[in-house]
């Protein structure tokens, strides 16, 4: 039932201002795609061209090769959870889920069955009942949920799902999707601003900024190597320092930054021979350190308690460094080596080089 | 080349239930006026000293109108926007009655309270040891101002507690915390968000004196306006002429009134609404509600004394001289101005309101339904029902009656044609009603619908209808109430046979039955107040008027 689901080429201008452009990409049957970004650059718009809910200015949908941009959202089949859940509020939880049967002119038997099997599924027994007024923020969502997958959805679309959501909700919620998901092997759509939610769901990730696809991939090869220093950013690479380019072999790019030199895992794009370079890494994978494995010394200039988590900021030459530690392990030493001179190690397998 | 057929196929499809409705109900009439034009006399009419002499008094008798009712609602709408205490709500509500009590009512009540023998007269002469009335402004322009005033102050409050509550109160800490002083926070956040509001409510107040009609015909006296003088000449081919001009003044404070209302629209959207506790030490507060009492007993003294007046046949000075339902029962055997009994009159009022009312609900509904279609289709249908809102109602009758009356149909003498004249002026009313609760759906839950594969038949019964229903029966009953009370379009197609309440009760003015007329109007009062609390229970924005 399940569809492989490709863009090609979607624009989309609201009064003159390009809302999407040039977007395409291709999910594989049964796969998740996270689309990543901040808010406003498209993902919505993109999201609803692909239901069907918004025409585009130019592009295809294809579902299975099957061109269906023409094609009307009722007749897409597919299953779209919205940002702000859009439940029905004048039907109860069984008949919001029988909403796409029904529609579609469902026997009432079968339609009774099936609600029964996905209330089972998303865990909403007991609740059938009741109106969305009645159910806290979590039970809604997984109605919202429920109801996108109740008819068969050949695809499934999540707009930002968590977003309104508190953290101790979110993993109950993530939970469900992620089952969900894999107990249907339903294609899906995955569309939110949290680089952590998108790195968990999906086997495919799009990264994208004003209205444009930036970089898409495997998720786990476009965490650790992005090809765009904006994605890179995106993804958690704050970091960024200055280095010149040594030399460069098959797999490796010989650079220095500070003195130091560093050998750094060549990207499959990386061309260049020499000149100047960048490199980006996350402060999850740098360190402050005394001595050896420094990319870098600066001055350790504050931390700042987050928890289980510490951040230091290091003032460089290259420019300002933050590190992430345990504050358990590392807040006594260093909140001792504020002001003094420190080194960061960074793995080079983690960074990027631009 | 096919495929743009189509497109404009579907283009004209979407936009014909307008397009009919428009049609029907003010464009072929107002052809009709347009079609009896002598252009030769209208040329004549525009520098006839009469005709200017006419407009002129129209648009001083608005602006007199228009002037006080503002000002003094100003504080009014502050207070009621600024604070909260155990009666406030009720407090506001008595003091709005006046504007959704039948105009007629307001009339008859300034009749008995500043006629010869009225209640003002009365006191004053006792206080004056005079021996003739002191006032005597009856049967001129003043008493049509003041009774404008007693009628739209309520209107102008409303209009402008929505402004005064749209202020931010963040952008007041926020101008006080950087050092504002009174004065200063007012001129930069008050002031700012206070004009369109101002000039709105001034200009609906303005726009609703300027096309008033009981009012003038009944306690203006010789002072006529060009509402009341295209009822008079209804027969006369001068009537078009008038209609024509009159027209073309309404229809401009209607694109006025209409622009103004997109700024309010985007203002009224930033508010946050904080109201603060009425304290025994906030003396300022104090003074207001004083002043808001005063105002409110003023207000609904008129209302009073016609219900007064209904169940105390020998009169009212301050308290009924006696408490009798004569009144009542002598409706039943009275003659009533027409010849017809009082029974026959309410049943031709209660079929007529029942029908106008069920049949604006399904036009709005059906209208606003198509108007979801696309954004564009929306606005254009919100944009043409707004336009009538203060629309010359005479010139509408006379259109309908040339049209319908005696042109394309012949329905004179017959109650259709005052259902079809009233559902021109109540359907802007319903839909806005019916539009506001629709708008309120959200984009999301039609688009949902759409996703799952409903049909536009299937989400509007399954989904759209119920979750409007309430605005539904409320714009059910505002019609109901309208049309129970409406005046002009019932009193330009009454015959002897073809009767309604309002019209019996101007009758019964006219033949100086106070005592009759004010039972006629306790009952119109007593079912129209009843329709509106239930449909402003059923939708808070049953009592907007913009």
């Amino acid at each position: 039932m399940t569809v492989e689901l490709e863009l090609r080429g979607i624009n989309k201008t609201y009064d003159g201002t390009p809302a999407v452009v040039n977007i395409s990409f291709r999910i594989p049957s049964g796969k998740v795609m996270a689309l990543l970004g901040p808010s406003g650059c498209g993902k919505t718009t993109t999201l609803k061209v692909i239901a069907g809910l918004i025409p585009p200015d130019s592009g295809s949908v294809i579902f299975d090769g099957q061109d269906v941009t023409q094609v009307p959202a009722a007749s897409r089949n597919i299953g779209m959870v919205f940002q702000n859940l859009a439940l029905f509020p004048n039907l109860t939880v069984e008949e919001n889920i029988a909403f796409p049967l029904e529609a579609r002119g469902g026997d009432r038997t079968s339609i009774s069955s099936k609600v029964g099997e996905v209330v089972q599924l998303v865990e909403l027994q007991g609740l059938e009942k009741r109106y969305p007024h009645q159910l806290s923020g979590g039970q809604q969502q997984r109605v919202a949920i429920a109801r996108a997958i109740s008819a068969d959805a050949k695809l499934v679309l999540l707009d930002e799902p968590l977003a309104s959501l508190d953290p101790a909700l979110k993993g109950e919620v993530f939970t469900v999707i992620r089952n969900v998901q894999r107990e249907l092997n339903v294609t899906t759509l995955y569309v939110t601003h949290d680089q952590t939610e998108a790195v968990l769901i999906s086997d495919l990730l799009g990264v994208m900024f004003a209205g444009k696809l930036d970089s898409v991939g495997e998720t786990r090869e476009l965490y650790e190597s992005p090809p765009t220093e904006e994605s890179a950013r995106f993804l958690g690479a704050t970091n960024a320092i200055l280095c010149e380019i040594q030399s460069v072999t098959e797999h490796e790019v010989v650079v220095s930054a500070g003195g130091t030199t560093i050998n750094v895992t060549r990207p499959r794009w990386w061309n260049a021979r020499h000149g100047t370079a960048k490199l980006q890494f996350r402060p999850d994978d740098s360190q402050v350190s005394d001595s050896t494995g420094s990319v870098v010394r600066g001055r350790l200039v504050s931390l700042t308690y987050g928890g289980s988590r510490l951040l230091s900021k290091v003032s460089t030459d290259l420019g300002e460094i933050q590190c992430a530690g345990n504050s358990s392990t590392q807040y006594d030493h260093l909140s001792k080596m504020i002001g003094k001179e420190v080194g960061v190690a960074v793995d080079p397998h983690r960074m990027v080089l631009f | 080349m096919e495929q743009r057929g189509q497109g404009w196929l579907v283009l004209a499809l979407d936009y014909l239930p307008l397009v009919l409705f428009f049609g029907f109900f003010y464009a072929v009439p107002m052809l009709y006026v347009l079609a009896s034009l002598n252009l030769t006399e209208l040329i004549s009419l525009l520098g006839d000293p009469y005709v200017l002499k006419l407009t002129g008094a129209t648009i001083l008798e608005a602006f007199l109108s228009t002037i006080p009712s503002v000002v003094l609602a100003l504080p009014i709408a502050y207070f009621l926007s600024r604070y909260s205490f155990k009666w406030s709500k009720m407090l506001r509500n008595l003091l709005l009655t006046p504007f959704f009590v039948p105009a007629l009512a307001v009339t008859e009540g300034m009749i008995l309270m500043l006629g010869e023998n009225g209640t003002v007269n009365r006191i004053l002469e006792a206080l004056l040891h005079s021996a003739t009335p002191v006032v005597n402004i009856l049967y001129s322009m003043d008493a049509v101002v003041v009774a404008h005033v007693f009628y739209y102050l309520p209107l102008a409050v409303m209009i402008l507690e929505q402004g005064f509550s749209s202020v931010d109160q963040d952008l007041i800490d926020a101008a006080q915390v950087s050092g504002a002083d009174w004065f200063n926070s007012f001129k930069a956040v008050y002031l700012n968000t206070l004009v369109p509001f101002l000039a709105a409510s001034s200009l609906l107040v303005f726009a609703f004196s300027f096309i008033s009609y009981s009012t003038p015909i009944l306690i203006g006296g010789r002072f006529s306006t060009l509402e009341v003088e295209i009822y008079s000449t209804r027969t006369r081919s001068i009537s078009s002429s008038l209609a024509f001009i009159q027209l073309a003044l309404t229809l401009l404070l209607s694109v006025s009134i209409l622009m103004l209302r997109d700024r309010l629209y985007v203002r009224g959207k930033t508010a946050e609404r904080r109201r603060t506790s009425l304290s025994v030490s906030d003396w300022h507060g104090k003074v207001l509600l004083g002043y808001v009492l005063a105002i409110t007993a003023v207000e609904l003294f008129p209302v009073y004394l016609v219900l007064a007046q209904s169940v105390s046949p020998s009169g009212v000075f301050l308290l009924p001289s006696s408490f009798s339902l004569a009144n009542f029962t002598n409706l039943f055997s009275a003659n009533l101005g027409f010849g017809l009994k009082f029974v026959d009159i309410l049943l031709q009022s209660l079929a007529i309101g029942v029908v106008v009312a069920l049949s604006s609900v399904v036009v709005s509904v059906f209208l606003i339904w198509q108007g979801s279609r696309s954004e564009s289709v929306g606005k254009v249908t919100g944009t043409v029902l707004s336009l009538p809102l203060s629309i010359s109602r005479s010139s509408l009758a006379l259109g309908i009656m040339l049209c319908y009356g005696f042109g394309l149909l012949t329905l004179y003498g017959s109650w259709t044609i005052i259902a079809i004249g009233q559902i021109a002026i109540i359907v802007p009313l319903t839909a806005r009603l019916v539009e506001a609760s629709w708008t309120r759906i959200g984009a999301d839950v039609r688009q949902a619908a759409e996703l799952f594969g409903a049909s536009r038949i299937f989400a509007f019964l399954k989904v759209e209808l119920p979750l409007i229903a309430p605005a539904v029966l409320a714009s059910f009953l505002l019609a109901f109430s309208s049309s129970i009370s409406e005046f002009t379009m019932a009193n330009f197609f009454s015959t002897f046979s073809l009767v309604t309440l309002p019209v019996s009760v101007a009758s019964l003015i006219d033949l100086r039955r106070m005592d009759l007329a004010a039972t006629l109007n306790g009952i119109i009062i007593v079912i129209v107040i009843g329709a509106e609390v239930a449909s402003s229970f059923l939708s808070d924005e049953a009592l907007r008027v913009i």
